[in-house]
């Protein structure tokens, strides 16, 4: 019985992760695309074409100066993911080599450390992501700096933690025997081991990101125009919800399904 | 005893930690607030006047420790676009993001805790299943996005809530409530999905345990063994992670404040962002702090009275 159940179960997972990955090649592709090629140029404004709902020329209408909300948001879409990669990767990169530094040599640097991770990783992002923004100002450049410093203290929690069970085991031990540096044994023996645990915080991390970016870019604390951001779309397509209601659709709905794609990946990863 | 005052004094220590910081961070801002504010015409003697007068003058240090002296009397500065007492402007719009927490929160708990039951009765039945896929899609939701498509559909196409300007509850309750239920569910959502799906799997893995089976050996039905055991241990799990989506139910207000125009501290902390008001952001900034210290602390000690084995521990 316990078989049957746990063998449905890797079928449905497996579900999940089939459909997160197809929601998240879709946006991919879309934003790769947008990275070359858009149907029409995200700037170009035209008074006459205020407005307009979805038509076969503008399949999500355009916006309130008339540009084509499709080919803003391939464009937004990219840089959306551009952002989230640049902010992932400096938390993963700098976490790391914190995590793993403080993890294996502990001491007097690690507690402290990790006083000062606990306190931060207490504090809500956005809170934290406000201040910098206001200290260093907007700006895309400045808000991956931002939502960066954000994530490190969730990756050196992480790593530390995989590198405290790691340093106990004995590969490392007879690695240790066998005259190995300390930085050979954490980077080239323990770090490989510890991918899982790290893969599925990145793709976590991913979604955090993309929220972020669209949040941040929504309060007008973020991407700056001209260039096109999925949040600051959203914003504006608040404003004339009344009668343009499918401005929102499209921006809305690509944040979504990058961000439901990812969670579906990391929730299959995470149960099989 | 002990425990709890030791609690109490580390609270301290990271609150005047996270001051300075803050403090640290918005006097090393370039720019001269003191001329900003009188503009490039202004003589040199009027400059310095009004730089002694918003305390600007003096080291880093110095102004910390004056500030926090002004402070523990209660006087947190004065804002530089409204020209007057921040603690004034903040205590204005204190009312709306508490009451808008309050709804949320209470949202949250009647809602999570029975569908992660719900959720956890048959691991990977329908039910779950369909729970699961509603949870991801609540996690994955961008709550400014989430507001905007409740604001259409509710507000505008069918028109069951209002939409228009905030009532205070003191002077029209109902009033207050149809306005905060959308926002509510804004900012309630994610979080509601992230709880159920906590709870949920310490629901399933509690369940797991040998005690579970020893009990139902002994005769005790399923409901029994649910609430008299598994919820216990649930709880205590659940005690440290609600502290942590108060502290993110703050966070989602100052976005969701934006979409619905709530005159809340969130906004007021964009909007004095914006402006480079760097006292009103300072303040609110370490109120907001102080608040997620105080409640992770709450919960560090509920979690010790709850369960007596973690006091046992050290």
């Amino acid at each position: 019985m316990m078989k049957a159940r746990s063998k449905r179960s890797t079928i449905k997972y497996s579900k999940s992760f089939k459909a997160g990955l197809i929601l998240v090649t879709l946006i991919l592709l879309l934003a790769l695309v947008g990275l070359f090629w858009t149907p029409y140029d995200v700037n170009e404004m035209s008074f006459i074409l205020k407005n307009k709902a979805p038509s076969l020329l503008h399949p999500f209408g355009t916006d309130n100066f008339g540009r084509d909300i499709l080919s803003r948001v391939m464009q937004g879409a990219s840089l959306s993911f551009l952002i989230a990669v640049a902010v992932v990767g400096t938390g993963t990169v700098v976490g790391t080599v914190i995590g793993a530094l403080t993890g294996y040599f502990g001491g007097v640097v690690d507690a402290v450390l990790m006083r000062v991770n606990d306190a931060l990783s207490a504090f809500p992002g956005v809170l934290m992501a406000l201040v910098i923004i206001a200290v260093i100002g907007n700006g895309k450049y400045n808000l991956i700096l931002a939502l960066g410093i954000v994530f490190v203290p969730s990756y050196v929690r992480v790593v530390r933690g995989e590198v405290l069970k790691q340093k106990e085991l004995d590969y490392v031990k007879n690695m240790k025997l066998m005259g190995a540096s300390d930085l050979h044994i954490i980077f080239i023996d323990i770090l490989p081991n510890i991918k899982t645990a790290l893969t599925a915080s990145v793709l976590i991390g991913f979604q955090n990101a993309v929220l972020s970016e669209a949040g941040m870019s929504y309060l007008g604390l973020g991407v700056t125009p001209p260039d096109p951001s999925l949040g600051r779309m959203l914003s504006e397509a608040q404003s004339c919800l009344i009668y343009a209601p499918w401005y929102a659709v499209a921006p809305g709905l690509t944040i979504l399904f990058l961000t439901l794609g990812l969670g579906f990946v990391s929730h299959g990863l995470a149960e099989r | 005893m002990k425990y709890i005052i030791k609690k109490i004094a580390s609270l301290v220590i990271t609150l005047l930690i996270i001051s300075f910081v803050t403090f640290l961070a918005f006097a090393v801002i370039p720019g001269d607030a003191a001329v900003s504010k009188l503009g490039m015409d202004a003589t040199p003697e009027q400059v310095e006047e009004l730089r002694e007068e918003m305390g600007l003058k003096g080291s880093v240090m110095s102004r910390y420790l004056r500030w926090l002296g002004n402070a523990a009397r209660g006087n947190f500065g004065k804002s530089y676009r409204y020209d007057m007492p921040v603690t004034e402007l903040i205590s204005e719009r204190l009312g709306a993001t508490v009451g808008l927490a309050c709804v949320s929160l209470v949202l949250i708990l009647v809602f999570s805790v029975p569908l992660s039951l719900l959720s956890a009765a048959k691991p990977n039945g329908a039910v779950d299943n369909v729970l699961t896929i509603l949870t991801q899609i609540g996690m994955a939701i961008p709550q400014f996005f989430l507001g905007i498509v409740l604001t259409l559909v509710f507000g505008i196409l069918l028109s069951w809530f209002k939409t228009g300007s905030y009532v205070s509850p003191s002077v029209d309750f109902g009033g207050f409530l149809s306005f905060m239920i959308l926002p509510a569910i804004s900012v309630a959502i994610p979080k509601m999905s992230m709880m159920v799906k906590y709870l949920r799997d310490c629901i399933v893995s509690e369940k797991k345990n040998d005690y579970v089976r020893t009990a139902k050996a002994k005769g005790n039905g399923e409901a029994a063994i649910l609430f008299k055991h598994v919820l216990k241990n649930a709880v205590i799990s659940a005690i440290t992670f609600f502290a942590m989506i108060t502290a993110e139910v703050l966070a989602g207000s100052i976005v969701v404040e934006q979409v619905f125009g709530i005159p809340g501290l969130g906004r007021l902390l964009v909007n004095s962002i914006n402006n480079r008001d760097f006292p009103v952001v300072n303040v609110i900034v370490l109120y907001m702090a102080a608040l997620v210290v105080i409640m992770n602390t709450l919960a560090d000690i509920s979690y010790r009275i709850v369960d007596p084995r973690v006091s046992r521990a050290d």
